[in-house]
């Protein structure tokens, strides 16, 4: 059923640009304008292009890229200091519908469809000196965990937002916030060496995958800076 | 075990794309992996009983020593360098850092174990690569309560001067003739003076002691050191590693105003050994006769290193029987062995197969060295363990010089399950041994366990033991955790009976805990909340 959900935007573009084709190519053609723009939000930074078709509505193809890479060490938790190694990278393509009903204002409802690739891992090794009675521990046999939630494939995305996709005049700024609607994550939890008992329990409980199965929606905000071709 | 608070997928946490107050609080188990070399010591007294419940628990609390080039890498089963045994058993743990460079390489230490009533003992520990849990047993020799073969003579009759050294001629003889076993005779000598170890010179009452050791079935089990010796010094002052094959040896101790006599000055001990009736020459594979000769050495104490001090001749006594006579000048184990340098191999494998055995069953597994027609054995390793089809046993510094048997004893249900005799060096082509012995089958019963310390499951190290006994019985290995098995937490076993009550004992490092458990159905869950004392030794780091 989810699957078929994420088809309707596709088929509400393409049957909106099809209806175009059929009919009222001549007169509207005088009134297709193109943009490209630039955007940043939540999700990085990315090009995309934009054709209006008619004054309310109008196709944004765009993609953007993150990636966060954070290293800290000595990370206090719990009584233990943990030196992490984090990165966070998404990258998604997408084709989107801007709906604006208002001749007046730039208010828009935005529907589409976003192939997304997000990944979270992170690297956990034990920091400094690991001891066991007097025995200090070397630090490559201590090991290290490695978890990771990986959210690829097709996701539906709806929002809303002011600011039109090909703007009135040469330039224009645009915001919106939405969200994707995902599948659940796929979940990868591997431990080494001293710490392989964490792989074992997590195998055990699912306590981290059922709480991340919960995240099948990732909120947006983008703002745009749109150039009329 | 360490456990700890994480926030787990931190990066979804770094993009603050998410809020959910539900976020599991996921505990961080650090186990204890680096303990990948593990020797299990286990204290018994008298090694011809090879039933269960052997354990030496009146050495508990006693400290050992650890000595040797090694010593610095090896350390108690909870990070420390205090070696104390307790239940009469002792772990000794492998420094993690240690690499085994090549296959070869080996580490070494030796433990010397000198306790009230009991004969001071050196015994060499070592540690190889392919050898993740050793099992050591240290037969301990009571003086109070000697085995068969072995036999001790004291006198406290004497007294030293530093002018005039021994008031009287001392004469013991430890005597093993009533089991034809070897005989150890020792003539101290009128007006000898006596010094300790540093060469100070001693006075006062002098207690000697001589005990003497038949070689012939268990009394090598005592040998000191072991019968395949590393770093054994010759003649020509180099060191070789080899095989033993004794042909008896005796401690002499004297002691004055409880110091050690070590070393004589004017005049030697004189010491006449009787051979055993059984003895046997590998050199000519047939029993000694007068004539031949038999190497002497003697052993130092300290550090474990064997010495040949000369070549003695065998001669005929008036009543027919052999002997070896010589002088020293200082005391300390002295041995008549032909002993084969280079003559074993590192490591021998073999694998048992046991059709239908699909749980381990506790049993002995004693290697000796005989001859046809096999009926003269001398104990070269002896040790408890587990076995079922397919497990594979590793047998250390395997001789090769002579004929070897192996036996297997099942302990749970006493009876020999199989001998076999391998040709001279056919044990270090490896091989297999055959069981056909049925198997005893009983209800199964299976115990899925929970250590708790607090909230927090513990996952026992690599060590850990677990002895049960029928309530008032004698205890019996239960549960061994190895390297590869240290995350289960079933044990599916035959030696419970439904209805049962039993006490189980688990000994991690020197911590131990008791607990009296009713076997109520064939499926049980157990969950134990460890004592205070056994959760600080298993949550170190």
């Amino acid at each position: 059923m989810k699957n078929k959900l994420l088809l309707l935007p596709f088929l509400f573009i393409l049957f909106t640009v099809n209806a175009q084709d059929n009919g009222k190519i001549s007169e509207t053609k005088k009134d297709q304008k193109n943009a490209i723009l630039l955007n940043f939000g939540s999700l990085g930074l990315g090009l995309g292009y934009a054709r209006s078709f008619t004054d309310h509505l109008s196709v944004r193809v765009q993609g953007s890229y993150l990636n966060i890479h954070q290293k800290r060490d000595g990370v206090k938790l719990n009584d233990r200091l943990i030196d992490v190694d984090a990165n966070f990278k998404s990258m998604n393509y997408e084709a989107l519908l801007d709906y604006t009903p208002f001749k007046k204002s730039s208010f828009k409802l935005v529907s589409g469809v976003s192939h997304i690739s997000t990944k979270g891992s992170a690297i956990l090794i034990p920091a400094g000196e690991v001891k066991y009675g007097d025995i200090v521990i070397p630090k490559d046999k201590v090991g290290e965990i490695n978890t990771s939630a990986d959210w690829a494939g097709i996701a539906s995305y709806a929002g809303i937002g002011f600011g039109r996709a090909v703007p009135k005049h040469k330039l224009g700024f645009g915001f919106e916030m939405g969200g994707y609607f995902l599948k659940k994550p796929n979940f990868i939890f591997d431990a080494t060496k001293m710490l392989t008992p964490n792989e074992e329990q997590e195998k055990e409980s699912h306590e981290i995958q059922n709480w991340l199965n919960k995240f099948t929606f990732l909120p947006s905000i983008m703002f745009h800076i749109n150039y009329k071709l | 075990m360490k456990k700890l608070f994480i926030i787990p997928i931190l990066t979804v946490l770094l993009t603050g794309f998410f809020t959910n107050c539900d976020m599991p609080k996921t505990d961080v188990i650090v186990s204890q992996d680096f303990m990948t070399h593990v020797a299990q010591v286990s204290f018994v007294n008298d090694v011809s009983n090879v039933a269960a419940g052997k354990l030496n628990t009146d050495l508990d609390n006693t400290t050992v020593k650890i000595t040797g080039p090694d010593a610095a890498k090896v350390w108690n089963i909870e990070g420390k360098k205090v070696f104390t045994i307790q239940g009469g058993t002792l772990q000794l743990l492998l420094d993690p850092s240690v690499e085994f460079i090549t296959d070869s390489k080996t580490y070494t230490v030796n433990l010397i174990v000198e306790a009230t009533g009991y004969l001071k003992r050196n015994v060499p520990i070592t540690f190889v690569k392919d050898i993740n849990n050793a099992f050591v047993e240290v037969a301990m020799v009571k003086k109070a309560t000697l085995p068969a073969g072995i036999r001790l003579a004291t006198d406290t009759s004497g007294n030293v001067s530093d002018l005039t050294g021994l008031n009287k001629v001392i004469n013991i003889v430890a005597s093993n003739t009533l089991t034809n076993g070897v005989t150890t005779e020792i003539t101290v000598p009128l007006g000898v003076k006596m010094r300790d170890a540093d060469g100070n010179p001693l006075s006062g009452a002098l207690n000697t002691e001589v005990i003497s050791f038949s070689e012939g079935n268990d009394g090598t089990a005592y040998f000191p050191g072991g019968l395949t010796p590393d770093n054994v010094k010759m003649l020509d002052g180099t060191t070789a590693s080899g095989a033993f094959v004794s042909a008896g040896f005796a401690a002499i101790n004297m002691t004055i105003g409880g110091k050690n006599v070590r070393t004589f000055e004017g005049g030697k001990v004189a010491v006449k050994m009787t051979l055993s009736k059984t003895n046997f020459n590998p050199e000519t594979s047939q029993a000694y006769k007068a004539g031949d000769n038999l190497d002497i050495w003697s052993y130092e104490d300290d550090n474990g290193q064997w010495k040949l001090e000369s070549t003695g001749k065998v001669k005929a006594d008036t009543d027919g029987s052999l002997y070896v006579s010589f002088e020293t000048s200082h005391l300390s184990y002295f041995n008549l062995d032909y002993f084969g340098s280079s003559s074993r191999c590192d490591l021998a494998k073999i694998k048992l197969k046991w059709n239908g055995a699909t749980t381990p069953v506790n049993c002995r597994l004693t290697t000796r060295y005989t001859y046809y027609p096999y009926t003269w054995y001398q104990s070269i390793h002896s040790s408890e363990t587990q076995i079922q089809d397919g497990t594979e046993e590793m047998f250390l510094n395997a001789p090769t010089n002579m004929p070897i048997e192996i036996e297997i004893f099942d302990i749970d249900n006493n009876r020999l399950l199989v001998k076999k005799i391998f040709a001279k060096g056919d044990l270090c082509k490896g091989g297999t041994i055959d069981i056909t012995a049925p198997v005893i089958k009983k209800q199964l019963v299976s115990l899925t366990y929970k250590g708790m310390c607090s909230n927090t499951i513990i996952y026992p190290p690599v060590g850990t033991r677990v002895y049960y006994r029928e309530v008032g019985g004698a205890w019996k290995l239960f549960h061994y955790v190895y390297y590869a098995n240290r995350f289960d937490n079933k044990i599916v076993t035959d030696k419970l009976k439904v209805g049962q009550t039993y006490d189980f004992m688990v000994f991690a490092g020197n911590k131990s805990q008791l607990r009296t458990i009713t076997i109520a159905k064939a499926d049980n869950n157990i969950e134990v909340t460890l004592s205070d004392a056994l959760c600080k030794a298993l949550l170190k780091g």
